[in-house]
């Protein structure tokens, strides 16, 4: 009867508990932002038209109802471009990310943990490497390597990955003498498996907010890069290289070619913050 | 005492920690052993080496310090020796360990079943459900109500005697043949402190283990532990049946002890004059001989050694 009662207790609290946050989650603006932006992503290229159609007729049309963004001086549609583009800079941005933890994190981790010349290996490692400015680090290698989307992702992964060693590495620290990893160490527990399962989990939080910061980077770079002429070439809906391919015409009064990308780089770049400042609050 | 080889036998352990400025002798030929199924304390001032003594046993000395001398024996093995991937399949297997702080020593991240079962399937060859089912049967048999449930909950959401329960049922996971308490009792209340010290008890009872209660607080020592082993200064001062000792010490060191934990018939608290001595060199003499009232020429030159007197062992040239 009593077990009955306390059952039935802990599953409501635990849908209470679940409708709670989805609320929170719902009413926080940021992470609604974020999912629709990644909503139009997803499934936005669907409603548009084709983003590299040419059109015989009129080009550089200022936005009307038929074409709410405009068209630019090859006459393709500005709203197709934008919402494919998304497409495009956020999976970039997302892989260049992943990328750039999937590698700092454990060789962070690892520098902590291990401590000694280990540490300082990769510590003056990533030192050197953050000595450039990442753009100019970005655009050498970009330069060198070719201008590929993947070469893309994969410089845009490389110059961060000293941002997640150094960031793992002071998470990783403070919790390599706690108690609990004592206990796990007495417990017979290996290095390995005390790293992945007892350490990993707790610099989890910061991990994600420093994700959701680079994505926003990743993006910024990727964008920074296509504007300076080393990334992405024009047809391909590209928000930076769109932003570049209609600057030659703000000046003429045709701002509608440069403006929305512009405003798509700010507005995705502004939510992945937030969303990471609101992450980082999580962690009391 | 028994006829069968001790549990665990020490001799003549010592130990050296290298800073950059300074090296410490903190062990200075520690010598004592455990029996089976045996509980004892070892008892000692802070910076007597009695945590070293500990970390050493379980072969986790921290960094920069090291064995220098001396042996570690269990089953046959001298762990002063062995590799540190041997060590990790005896620690909580045969040698556990239960901190002063259990909550700090229960990820905070991570379920406390899930803690546990994770110790069982290190040193067992069980699947994750029975892992589970056996971490869920370890906090019943500990007496937390509704296990099921809890095995499920986070640290923070766990009272303190509850924490020290789950670090004890972590501990006592794979039925240790030893198992060290580290101040368990340090920090808590007098009510909660005799609740954990015969909860301990239980258990190694229970499960046919030995105990080595590490505490500074020798008035613990007397309801718990059937053997004492009193430590100043990196040596043992003292050993023998609790009862024995605690009635009538014949160290100096340990008379000492035992007086600055009873109040004197006129309701004065005494201490023991001076401050413990910094181990910063290698003894000569007793450690206590600047602190000793019976102290002459011969203490300070003379390294007394662990010899027999009765029941007990004593290392003091004047009695």
């Amino acid at each position: 009867m009593l077990q009955d009662q306390l059952n039935r207790d802990a599953k409501k609290s635990l849908t209470h508990n679940m409708k709670w946050w989805l609320i929170k989650i719902l009413y926080t603006p940021c992470y609604l932002a974020l999912a629709i932006i990644f909503l139009i992503a997803l499934i936005g290229p669907w409603f548009v038209g084709d983003p590299l159609a040419l059109s015989v007729g009129p080009r550089l049309t200022a936005p009307t109802l038929a074409s709410p963004f405009g068209t630019d001086q090859y006459g393709m549609d500005i709203l197709s471009r934008v919402v494919n583009g998304a497409r495009i800079d956020l999976l970039a941005g997302l892989s260049a990310a992943m990328l750039a933890a999937s590698i700092g994190m454990p060789l962070g981790a690892f520098a902590a943990y291990r401590g000694g010349v280990w540490d300082q290996v990769m510590l003056r490692t990533s030192e050197s490497f953050q000595a450039f400015p990442v753009l100019i680090l970005a655009m050498g290698a970009i330069a060198a390597l070719g201008s590929s989307m993947l070469n893309m992702i994969m410089v845009i992964a490389l110059v961060n990955v000293p941002v997640y060693i150094r960031l793992t590495r002071s998470a990783v620290l403070p919790l390599r003498d706690k108690d609990f990893v004592l206990a796990a160490r007495c417990a017979g527990l290996t290095d390995w498996k005390i790293l992945r399962r007892h350490i990993l989990p707790n610099v989890a939080p910061v991990i994600i907010a420093q994700f959701s910061v680079n994505c926003a980077w990743a993006i910024q770079i990727l964008a920074a890069l296509s504007f300076v002429g080393l990334g992405v070439k024009l047809p391909t809906p590209e928000w930076g290289a769109m932003v570049r391919g209609g600057s030659d015409y703000i000046l003429y009064g045709q701002w509608w070619v440069s403006v929305f990308p512009g405003l798509a780089i700010l507005l995705t770049v502004l939510t992945l913050n937030q969303v990471a400042d609101r992450i980082g609050q999580i962690r009391r | 005492m028994s006829n069968t080889s001790p549990l665990i036998q020490i001799d003549n352990l010592s130990a050296r920690i290298r800073n950059e400025d300074q090296t410490l002798f903190p062990l200075q030929g520690v010598s004592f052993s455990i029996e089976r199924n045996v509980r004892m304390a070892l008892v000692g001032e802070s910076g007597s080496g009695k945590s070293l003594t500990a970390s050493a046993i379980l072969g986790m000395l921290p960094t920069g310090s090291q064995i220098t001398d001396g042996t570690i024996i269990m089953n046959e093995r001298n762990l002063a020796l062995i590799s540190e991937k041997e060590f990790q399949k005896i620690r909580g297997k045969e040698i556990s360990i239960v901190f002063q702080n259990p909550k700090a020593s229960l990820n905070p991240v991570r379920t406390v079943g899930s803690q546990i079962a994770e110790v069982l399937r290190v040193h067992e060859r069980i699947n994750q459900k029975q892992s589970h089912d056996k971490a869920i049967q370890l906090l019943e048999s500990l007496g937390l109500p509704d296990p099921k449930k809890r095995a499920r909950d986070y640290p923070h959401q766990y009272s303190g005697g509850m924490a020290q329960r789950a670090a004890l049922a972590m501990a006592m996971a794979c039925q240790p043949s030893l198992l060290i308490a580290d101040e368990p009792t340090s920090g808590l209340d007098a009510t909660l402190q005799q609740q954990v010290l015969d909860l301990l008890t239980q258990q190694v009872q229970h499960q046919k283990s030995s105990l080595l209660l590490i505490t500074h607080d020798i008035s613990v020592v007397g309801a718990t532990c059937e053997q004492v082993a009193v430590m100043y200064g990196g040596r043992i001062m003292e050993v023998g049946p609790t009862e024995l000792i605690l009635r009538r010490p014949m160290n100096p060191y340990t008379e000492k002890l035992i007086e600055s934990f009873s109040r004197s018939q006129d309701g004065k608290m005494t201490s023991i004059p001076g401050t413990v001595r910094p181990p910063t060199t290698e003894l000569k003499g007793c450690p206590f001989a600047d602190r000793c009232h019976m102290a002459n020429k011969q203490c300070h030159t003379h390294l007394p050694e662990l010899a027999p007197k009765g029941d007990r062992l004593i290392a003091c040239i004047n009695v």
